[in-house]
């Protein structure tokens, strides 16, 4: 180890070496981010000593570890105030106030904001008596509350600028208020808060279930006197499901899953049986498990709930699911921002081990299998399934190409890897205790079983609906369960399944496959929002009320992208910036008149030629905003387009024409004329 | 390596055309085969492929199943192909049975168009100063798919310029495309993990680690594979533009490796080596030693006329007395008084005649001055001498250097009266002054002025490897061909013109007039050599003898192990 200046305390290293164990020996890389995270928490930032003394650690070069700090923006090179916050600016939090919260931030802290930043994080500002420090940070993952706040791991819900000096104030810590007894974690995710936040909690709002509701995943959420710990999840019938899966054949469960039909609720709605059954039985590899839970689509804020509220239901999945997939490692990716919920789900982990439901030799069936949880930093494209591989092997979340890096066959560590989206992983438990067959009598055929819907944006309601996939339209989410615009506003369009959906208008007729219907009627399934030219994503429905400005919405979604897209292959590192700039640019005033046509043909040129999905995602809403809401963006882009110098001769010209005309210059500079006068 | 007949082959529909391939041929590579070239960017055939850039997007189709699960076959007896909707990579796929390619469809000349102007908005257009230009990759896909005017009215993202990576090599961030060739080149074949990518997006930007620099031996690689003017040699910057070089096909001669190069030039003088490709030796790579060791043929210190020593001072003189002074100095001796000190460093040709010029002079102390340094697993052979194995091979070098402990023996005892020394520095291999000033005669045949010059007799000034022809037998035993990229300074001879004078002045008449003749009297008489001629060892040379010393060419490793694993792993 080489010598630092920065003393390493016993404590911290051990902290580390235990974190370094939850990877495979020759697979130490992994454990970069967990030890980032560590060094972070310990001395407030990272510095050049930092990732010298982790790369020693783990056996790299610094560029290794300095790559993954640049990279992920949790992580800082200089220190944050005392009190850190990260105010989220992505849509919903955007449209419910972000920008003057952070105004009145900036103005309280007195912190002159850098706006521009030096180009790719939101700069962290720090006042200058280093009390405070602020950040805009993208999506939070409570666009249902928004807009929300986080003060250091805490998060604040349902802010309003006029009382940003509350978040200012000092509050006890966290561990004395687990001294008072209080061992639940504040954040909204838990029911219980034991501290005034400044505008209450969100969820009191849906006290009990929507009528038009079907729980099965959120049984539990929001549920009065109901906790997160092990006891009060096996008195509500918990892990009953997995006792009974143990005594079934690995064959049996993934039959019993394709049955369900059950579609996978991360966002791109593959079947999950199918998935599952990618996996060779007797495969001679190790077989990885990994939950997604890196939740960070715009729009979107369900597996939030279930990790904070529930983490015992999310390990029931995945230990029913690592016994079906004889996995014995499996992971969580848990998005950087949920800190409580890394906690929690490390009780969670802890108590189940306790009870023998994990560890070696469980509930004696003398299967081994291990849950770690392993944190992300703040980038979005860690939701792609190989971005998230990567990441978890401790490298920038660089999306991998298929072929040939398809995660059922060379996934994490090259071996076969399963990656389900949390609320996929809890829909396994509901399948075992109903049947495969049963469960798919919920839902329509294809779209089978129950998913959660976010509804954020302008509505009067906004929060979490679990619905029978198909039995509802949009409407009825929106208007009844959401309970519609606010006062006096008419809905304008709407984002159905996350921001990378594709937006729909209020007004538009859709074609479904044996009628065409209206925004409202639309039924809340796959195929449906499919159907409709959108995509049913992860559920995030945002919507927008007739005071929305649709390049304003745009641009904002656009600055989410290019600041999220990884930057590993062309259209999309080149196109998701420059398309802001010119949202930006329209917004700002200047827009050209090509700018539309400009824009929707980079959005062209980027979706369906990149590495990953993120291509589409990027591009899909800069294509369906222009193509709904032409006209709002013609009124934008009125300014004629600065002269380019005309190009002299086209390389076609040069190259087949055997004589050019000359072209006289713009500018006679006088020698022709001259000439022709006999004066030279 | 298995005769291609023998290998299995798959057939590939490119462009319409079918074609067959051996299986495990990389789609772009069939593609290029077929003579439908695919731009690119980060794909290079010895590194992994990342498929980043986006550039070598085709349309691609499989095979249409009928009911039966067979291929449908259409009017023309061959399989009918169903077209994906979507552009694929062809560097990350290799070719399989009745795969079907369009490499320009109007699609792919989109994508093209595309990507090509994604790369140019944050480009700096500043061609005209920039060392890449002329063999621009940029450039060169902008005359194809270029657009003329520019849509781009936004500013561009700011980088760091001019930034030293290491002793030798000049980064540009903002001409940086981000396609990974350098990083993936410093992990996969340097073994010296030292760039990488900080920040994220459209502000990703090449760097090495704060306090690390790129100082391998292999850096300057990765500015021959950047496709665009981002990575730069310090050596050669704003030098000379490229299109003025004039490139001769050679090889390096600064260890028995032997690594294939391109040596640029200009009005004689020589402004770069960069490497050849050449599977057999030394994959597409060189070392930057290596490389840049060609300064010396440009030195001041170079001889440049013969030299003869009268009224007790070197007088510079003409080729003709020069010569007849070296004879008659030669003439009061018998071959046990005369040594000759060879070296590992001269044309087979060369070692020849100084063989025969031994023989000639009933010489028996001749032998080479060994030459050994660190190698590398890489390229770089502990044996700094190139040609060891044709000196071996035609019994100038003794196995084990102990004739050259024999002469140093005899110059001490007084039995050794005259030294002639070709191409080697006697104060370098512990033949010192004292040895030197008891010899009555000591001529030498070499490139620059040295310490030992001074000491001589008679000074024949010769060339050096990029001046004349011949050939060299590497670390491996596999014979290679000099090409003159310049002409020697001055009245420098060729060595081998040198060497047959004198064995003419000193009546061994013969009828060598060129340097072919002198190849066919050796492989006349060296079973090895039978039936070669210089023009028949061709560009990449012939193996002619089996020694396994020098590395393995990297490359092949890396991503061959990359790409096995994929088709292991993955059949398609």
């Amino acid at each position: 180890m080489e010598t630092t200046l920065t003393h390493v305390p016993a404590e911290l290293e051990r902290i580390m070496d235990d974190a370094i164990g939850h990877y495979p020996a020759e697979q130490k890389r992994s454990a970069s981010l967990p030890l980032l995270h560590l060094w972070q928490e310990h001395f407030g930032y990272i510095n050049e000593e930092g990732v010298s003394w982790i790369a020693a650690k783990l056996g790299l070069e610094p560029i290794n570890i300095l790559e993954l700090v640049t990279f992920y923006p949790m992580f800082r090179q200089a220190p944050a105030g005392r009190k850190h916050l990260r105010v989220c600016r992505t849509l919903s939090c955007a449209m419910a106030g972000a920008y003057p919260l952070m105004e009145k931030l900036a103005g309280l802290t007195n912190i002159d904001r850098d706006h521009q930043g030096t180009g790719l994080h939101n700069p962290v500002s720090v006042s200058a008596d280093g009390k405070y420090s602020i950040e805009f940070v993208e999506c939070l993952a409570s666009c249902g509350t928004a807009p929300v706040c986080m003060v250091d791991d805490e998060l604040y819900e349902n802010l309003e600028a006029k009382n940003a000096h509350t978040l200012l104030q000092p509050r006890p810590s966290l561990s004395s208020r687990a001294q008072r007894g209080t061992p639940q974690a504040t954040q909204s995710g838990t029911r219980q808060t034991a501290l005034p936040t400044p505008n209450g909690n969100a969820l009191l709002s849906h006290p009990a279930p929507h009528p038009l509701e079907r729980r099965l995943i959120f049984q539990n959420i929001g549920r009065e006197n109901y906790t997160i710990d092990l006891d009060c999840y096996v008195r509500n019938g918990g892990y009953a499901q997995l006792r009974k899966a143990i005594t079934m054949s690995r064959a049996d469960i993934v039959n019993e899953v394709k049955t369900s039909g059950l579609r996978g609720r991360g966002g791109a709605g593959f079947p999950c049986g199918v998935k599952w059954s990618f996996i060779k039985p007797n495969e001679p590899k190790p077989v990885y498990l990994i939950c997604n839970a890196d939740e960070s689509e715009p729009g979107t804020f369900k597996d939030r709930y279930i990790i904070h509220q529930d983490p015992h239901q999310l390990l029931e999945g995945m230990l029913i699911s690592c016994w079906a997939l004889n996995v014995h490692t499996a992971y969580i990716y848990l998005r950087g921002e949920f800190p409580e919920g890394a906690k929690i789900l490390q009780r969670a982990i802890e108590e189940a081990r306790a009870h023998n439901l994990l560890g070696k030799n469980i509930l004696g069936t003398g299967f081994d299998v291990e849950i770690y949880i392993h944190r992300g930093a703040g980038a979005y494209i860690c939701g792609e399934e190989t971005g998230l591989i990567e990441s978890l092997e401790g490298k920038r979340a660089y999306p991998r190409i298929k072929p040939p890096y398809f995660p059922a066959v060379l996934g994490l560590y090259m071996c076969p890897t399963i990656v389900n989206n949390v609320e996929t992983l809890c829909h396994v438990k509901h399948i075992i205790a109903m049947g495969g067959a049963e469960y798919a009598k919920i839902g329509r055929p294809n779209n089978t079983g129950t998913r959660i819907v976010c509804v954020s944006g302008d509505v009067v309601r906004p929060g979490y609906f679990e619905i029978e996939v198909g039995a509802l339209t949009m409407g009825q989410v929106i208007n009844e369960m959401a309970g519609g615009p606010k006062p006096g506003r008419k809905i304008k369009a709407v984002i159905p399944g996350g921001s990378s959906a594709k937006v729909l208008r209020s007004g538009e007729r859709f074609k479904l496959k044996d009628r065409e219907v209206s925004l409202e009627e639309i039924p809340m399934d796959f195929d449906s929002l499919a159907a409709a030219g959108s995509m049913a994503g992860s559920g995030g429905i945002i919507v927008m009320d007739d005071s929305r400005d649709m390049l304003w919405a745009l641009n904002n979604i656009n600055e989410f992208y290019a600041h999220e897209s990884c930057g590993q292959c062309t259209p999309c590192r080149e196109g998701s910036l420059w398309m802001k700039k010119i949202t930006q640019r329209m917004l700002d005033g200047g827009g050209v008149t090509q700018d539309p046509a400009t824009l929707k043909n980079v959005a062209d040129n980027i979706a369906g030629k990149t590495i990953c999905a993120f291509g589409e995602a990027c591009a899909w809403p800069t294509q369906s905003f222009l193509e709904k809401f032409p006209n709002e963006f013609a009124t934008r882009a009125k300014k004629p387009v600065p002269p380019p110098l005309p190009p002299e001769y086209t390389p076609n010209e040069l190259i087949t024409e055997e004589t050019i005309p000359t072209v006289p210059l713009a500018h006679d500079p006088g020698w022709e004329k001259a000439g022709a006068a006999g004066m030279i | 390596m298995p005769n291609e007949s023998q290998q299995h082959m798959v057939n590939v529909q490119i462009n319409g055309v079918w074609r067959q391939f051996p299986k495990g041929t990389r789609l772009i590579e069939a593609c290029e085969q077929a003579g439908s070239y695919v731009p690119r960017y980060c794909y290079h055939k010895k590194l992994s492929s990342p498929g980043n850039c986006r550039m070598c997007l085709i349309e691609m189709g499989m095979p249409k199943m009928g009911p039966d699960r067979k291929p449908s076959l259409g009017p023309d007896g061959k399989p009918e192909i169903n077209w994906m909707p979507r552009p694929q990579i062809s560097c990350a796929t290799d070719v399989s049975e009745g795969l079907g390619v369009r490499t320009h469809s109007p699609m792919v000349e989109e994508c093209r168009r595309g990507v090509m102007e994604f790369l140019l908005i944050n480009h700096p257009l500043d061609c005209p100063i920039c060392d890449q230009a002329g063999e621009c990759r940029l450039q060169e896909f902008s005359v194809e798919y270029g657009r003329q005017d520019s849509r781009f009215f936004e500013n561009k993202v700011k980088k760091p310029k001019n930034v030293e990576l290491g002793p030798r090599v000049t980064l540009d961030d903002e001409r940086c495309i981000l396609c990974s060739r350098c990083i993936r080149f410093s992990k996969e074949i340097a073994k010296d993990d030292v760039l990488g990518f900080i920040d994220r997006g459209s502000f990703t930007t090449l760097t090495a680690h704060p306090g690390k620099r790129l100082e391998n031996n292999y850096s300057l690689n990765t500015v021959d594979i950047c496709p665009v003017g981002a990575l730069t040699s310090s050596d050669f910057r704003f030098k000379m533009r490229v299109w003025f070089l004039k490139e001769t096909k050679s090889f390096c001669t600064s260890c028995a490796t032997g690594c294939n190069t391109l040596i640029g030039t200009r009005e004689d003088v020589i402004y770069r080596q960069t490497p050849r490709e050449n599977d057999a030796v030394n994959s597409c790579w060189m070392c930057d030693y290596g490389r840049l060791n060609f300064d010396y043929l440009q030195s001041e210190r170079r001889l440049l006329e013969p030299l003869v020593r009268e009224d007790g001072g070197l007088r510079p003189t003409d080729w003709t007395h020069a010569l007849q002074s070296v004879v008659s100095l030669l003439r009061p001796f018998v071959g046990w008084q005369i040594a000759i000190l060879a070296s590992g460093r001269m044309t087979n040709e060369e070692l020849w005649l100084a063989a025969r010029l031994a023989q000639s002079l009933g010489v028996t102390l001749i032998d080479i001055v060994p030459r050994t340094g660190p190698g590398d697993d890489i390229l770089l052979s502990p044996d700094r001498n190139p040609n060891t194995s044709g000196a071996r091979l035609l019994h100038v070098a003794s196995e084990s250097g102990d004739i050259l402990q024999q002469i140093k023996h005899a110059i001490w005892s007084g039995q050794v009266q005259a030294l002639i020394s070709l191409g080697e520095n006697p104060l370098h291999c512990g033949i010192g002054p004292e040895l030197l000033t008891r010899l009555p005669v000591y001529i030498t045949m070499d490139l620059l002025e040295n310490e030992a010059t001074s000491y001589a007799s008679a000074v024949l000034p010769s060339l050096g490897f990029a001046e004349k022809r011949g050939s060299i037998i590497n670390g491996k035993g596999r014979l290679q061909r000099l090409n003159r990229a310049v002409r020697g300074p001055g009245q420098a001879r060729d060595d081998w013109e040198i060497m047959r004078d004198l064995m003419q002045s000193l009546g061994g008449g013969n009828g060598v007039y060129t340097i072919e003749d002198v190849f066919r009297e050796m492989s006349a008489a060296v079973p090895e050599l039978s039936g070669l001629t210089l023009s028949r060892i061709g560009d990449l040379g012939v193996q002619v003898m089996n020694i396994d010393k020098s590395p393995d060419a990297p490359g092949e490793p890396a991503a061959e192990k990359v790409r096995a694993r994929e088709r292991q792993e993955h059949p398609q």
